[in-house]
């Protein structure tokens, strides 16, 4: 098994003046460069000793599948989450550390990255664009927009759902990475991605109905009613069923511009 | 602005931030977390002490229970503990710790166990006369959440301080010596054997030793502010973690503007020296021949 040697608080914090000072340098493919240039930020800030590097990270795949994958332009998520779940493994505490994902995204994945978020509003070359995407690791946002570490979590939330849902890994997978107005108002609500059952529920209900939750307004909408809901009872004692007849009652009525109807006409006067 | 919702309780809810109850009642809960390596599990036992006869009788008969929410942000970790019909003010269970990382919090609260007429005659009078309708598992009482940190050992952190044994000969009697590093999950505070053996005769005292605490306080919070900005990227050091959340918790501010080091260990120890102006004052009152505190005592230090 491949291992690596991730950078420590004071190599992250060189990246993150690199990303600030120099942020073409990430998106070049050139993790050799990056690196030489994180030790010359890291031995001018803390000195020529510095220590730049920590601990010690068996990827237990090799990434380099993942990079090849990658040249060939952009697919949906889905389909390199395995390489990535592969490599880090499924338990969740690795998953939280920081230094991990930065390690990964600046020397790991030099093709992946700048091709996932190639359509990005963002200049790759703006420093907020590179730390979003290589460094930041902080809440959700983190989970959303850390290249390496979104992917983990589209796996990990795959399978927290698949435990309770109707539809097995792979579907819901792609359905979350296919989905992501939806996606990324469950990753945002902790009370509901932390609630594997209700999490399940919702996918589930969205399978269902996936025509008139697809948009974000009434992806919007269902999540507010939910979260309100959540506010007076408590989900975690709820099991699947009761959670999904929630989840149905808690679903936006269609509005007459996704139903073809066409509204009464109004008094006159109103 | 549009009003979407009113989210306050539509019924009376026990709780430390509102009188929906009257004076006197309450819920007191402890939280004990315990770490067994054997099995790899965090057992978490949460205590509810309960203060209001509506309540209890409710809890009694079945119709609410004791149970507390686990809930680990990094990790996405959420778990529920309920009280046993046997044990009705315990929750307890156990949580595999592979699954939780830094900060873990402990939401206690009493729970409507199915749909109930609830009466409300010990409510606060502007419930009185009415016997509410309340939803199963809407919360009947809840207490502010606990606390606390898990650690590289998968430990959960109670003190951010460790005591250790200095051996090398350097600290004299009665002396130690704090030594922050964000490195570390604690802050150990060095004492040689004999100090640390009166540290431990002291622990059990009524006196919770303020000159140590006191002073290793001080000394984690110089090590803070010469952190600057880094001080705030907590992610990896459980202490300094559970030091910001103190700071957030108590409102204080050690930076530009903010208030000094010396009053800041003052308040996160919840003025241990009015703490004992109190204790003597109470042990005073109680016993003439007690010899508590004297203001006119000059020799008192």
């Amino acid at each position: 098994m491949p291992e690596i040697r991730l950078v420590n608080d004071s190599g992250f914090n060189a990246l993150v003046t690199l990303a600030d000072q120099e942020p073409e340098i990430f998106a070049q493919g050139d993790p050799a460069a990056l690196r030489r240039r994180m030790e010359q930020v890291g031995q001018a800030e803390h000195g020529p000793d510095a220590a730049l590097y920590g601990e010690r990270f068996d990827v237990r795949v090799s990434l380099a599948s993942l990079n090849a994958v990658a040249q060939s332009g952009p697919t949906s998520d889905a389909g390199y989450v395995p390489a990535m779940r592969g490599a880090v493994g499924s338990s969740v505490v690795p998953a939280t550390n920081p230094l991990l994902w930065a390690t990964l995204n600046c020397f790991e994945l030099p093709q992946y990255v700048p091709m996932r978020w190639e359509s990005s509003s963002l200049s790759q070359t703006s420093p907020t664009f590179v730390y979003r995407h290589w460094l930041q690791y902080s809440g959700s946002d983190g989970r959303k927009w850390n290249a390496a570490a979104r992917l983990w979590w589209l796996g990990e939330m795959a399978t927290r759902a698949a435990a309770h849902s109707e539809h097995g890994f792979d579907k819901l997978l792609e359905t979350m990475a296919g989905n992501v107005n939806l996606y990324h108002q469950t990753i945002d609500r902790t009370f509901l991605s932390s609630n594997p059952q209700l999490l399940a529920a919702v996918w589930d209900v969205f399978l269902d109905d996936n025509d008139h939750l697809r948009t974000t307004k009434y992806a919007s909408e269902l999540m507010m009613a939910l979260n309100l809901r959540a506010a007076t009872m408590s989900f975690d004692f709820l099991d699947y069923n009761e959670l999904r007849a929630v989840v149905e009652a808690a679903k936006p009525p269609k509005g007459p511009e996704d139903t073809g109807s066409v509204p009464p006409p109004q008094p006159s006067g109103c | 602005m549009r009003y979407r919702s009113n989210r306050q309780y539509l019924h009376p809810v026990l709780r430390p931030d509102a009188d929906d109850y009257g004076p006197g009642a309450s819920l007191v809960t402890t939280c004990e977390p315990h770490y067994d390596p054997s099995d790899g599990m965090l057992s978490i036992t949460v205590h509810f002490e309960l203060a209001q006869d509506t309540l209890t009788q409710a809890v009694m008969a079945q119709r609410a229970k004791c149970a507390a929410m686990v809930y680990c942000g990094s990790t996405l970790y959420r778990s529920r503990l309920e009280a046993a019909p046997s044990e009705p003010l315990v929750a307890r269970g156990k949580i595999p710790v592979s699954r939780l990382k830094n900060e873990v919090q402990v939401h206690p609260v009493i729970l409507a166990n199915r749909d109930i007429s609830h009466p409300t005659d010990q409510a606060h009078p502007e419930y009185e006369g009415q016997s509410v309708e309340i939803d199963r598992l809407a919360p009947l009482a809840q207490d502010l959440h606990w606390v606390f940190d898990i650690d590289s050992d998968a430990r959960p952190v109670r003190s951010i301080f460790r005591l250790q044994e200095d051996s090398s000969g350097r600290l004299n009697d009665g002396e130690f010596d704090v030594s922050p590093d964000i490195t570390q999950d604690h802050v150990p505070i060095f004492a040689n054997r004999g100090t640390l053996d009166a540290f431990n005769l002291m622990r059990g005292g009524m006196h919770p030793m303020p000159t140590v605490y006191t002073s290793a306080v001080l000394a984690v919070l110089a090590s803070i502010q010469s952190l600057g900005e880094d001080a705030s990227d907590d992610e990896n050091c459980a202490w300094l973690r559970c030091v910001n959340a103190q700071f957030r918790n108590h409102n204080i501010n050690i930076g530009d503007g903010g208030i000094s080091l010396f009053l800041a260990a003052q308040r996160l120890l919840e003025s241990p020296f009015a703490a004992m102006l109190t204790e003597f004052s109470a042990s005073d009152d109680g016993d003439d021949d007690a010899g508590g505190y004297d203001p006119d005592d000059q020799g008192a230090n």
